[in-house]
């Protein structure tokens, strides 16, 4: 009778340990630096927007409506986005928004934002950047 | 003395022994795999700090350019086009100024967008782990 009840406890024991075993397995909590890597990346496609006075001037023209300017950013940002990996870029302001490479957006995002002077006014511009996680 | 050899005795005896096992190999797993991410999460802060590092520090110790001190982030020195860029670490890193078009590096590499005369460049920093 013993010997039965001990049977049944480590039965009971080994269907623990595999589901611990299962767990350990399938559980990959790696530790890492993406999300801040590609928050570094949004705010580097603020800066780039920013810093230049081709892609300032073409920020500035597209807020204002015009469509020429915005076509001229999706290309732009396209050719950066190529050489950075897969990234789908979402840029706004005054309620205005760009989509670059947003074919198979990722489900993560992460967004920056600059306070921009188009000479006349300040406005806030906005960049989300979504990933695969 | 016969009970010690009986079936029930030996089939607990057995199962006991599956599960030390199951849970040592359990640990054991777990433990390579967090030793085993946990580097190559070091190897990745290495490359992003350094691509950062370079970024925003003026040249030669970085590729920004610069005017009485002052750096302006995101906008590249002429010269570190052609620089190299030796920064001290635990493990092999490598940071280079390259085109959009450019290929990827060894190792880990991340890339930070900048521009170099009005053109979108990338910092590239690839990162290993020395052996």
């Amino acid at each position: 009778m013993k010997a039965i009840v001990f049977s049944v406890e480590a039965m009971l024991s080994l269907t623990i340990a595999v589901s611990l075993l299962g767990f350990a397995a399938l559980h990959n909590a790696q530790p890492t630096y993406a999300p801040l890597y590609e928050y570094m990346v949004a705010q580097d496609l603020l800066e780039i927007g920013l810093k230049s006075g081709e892609n300032s001037a073409a920020i500035a023209e597209w807020a204002a409506g015009s469509d020429s300017a915005d076509a001229f950013l999706e290309r732009k940002y396209a050719k950066v986005l190529a050489g950075l990996g897969n990234y789908c870029l979402e840029l706004e302001a005054k309620g205005k928004r760009i989509e670059t490479n947003c074919g198979g957006r990722g489900k993560q995002s992460v967004s920056a934002t600059r306070l921009f002077f188009d000479g006349k006014n300040f406005f806030e511009l906005k960049a989300t950047v979504y990933f695969s996680g | 003395m016969k009970g010690i050899f009986s079936t029930d005795v030996s089939i607990a005896f057995f199962l006991a022994m599956l599960t030390l096992a199951t849970c040592l190999s359990a640990f054991w797993l777990s433990a390579s795999n967090y030793s085993s991410s946990y580097k190559a999460a070091l190897t990745e802060k290495t490359a992003v700090e350094a691509a950062d590092f370079v970024l925003k520090n003026c040249f030669p110790e970085g590729a920004a350019k610069c005017s009485d001190s002052l750096a302006y982030s995101h906008v590249l020195d002429e010269r570190a086009q052609t620089a190299s860029f030796t920064l001290h670490s635990n493990r092999s890193v490598s940071v280079k100024v390259v085109g959009l078009k450019a290929a990827r590096g060894n190792g880990f590499c991340v890339r930070r967008p900048a521009l170099l005369d009005g053109e979108e460049v990338f910092v590239e920093a690839c990162a290993e782990e020395l052996r």
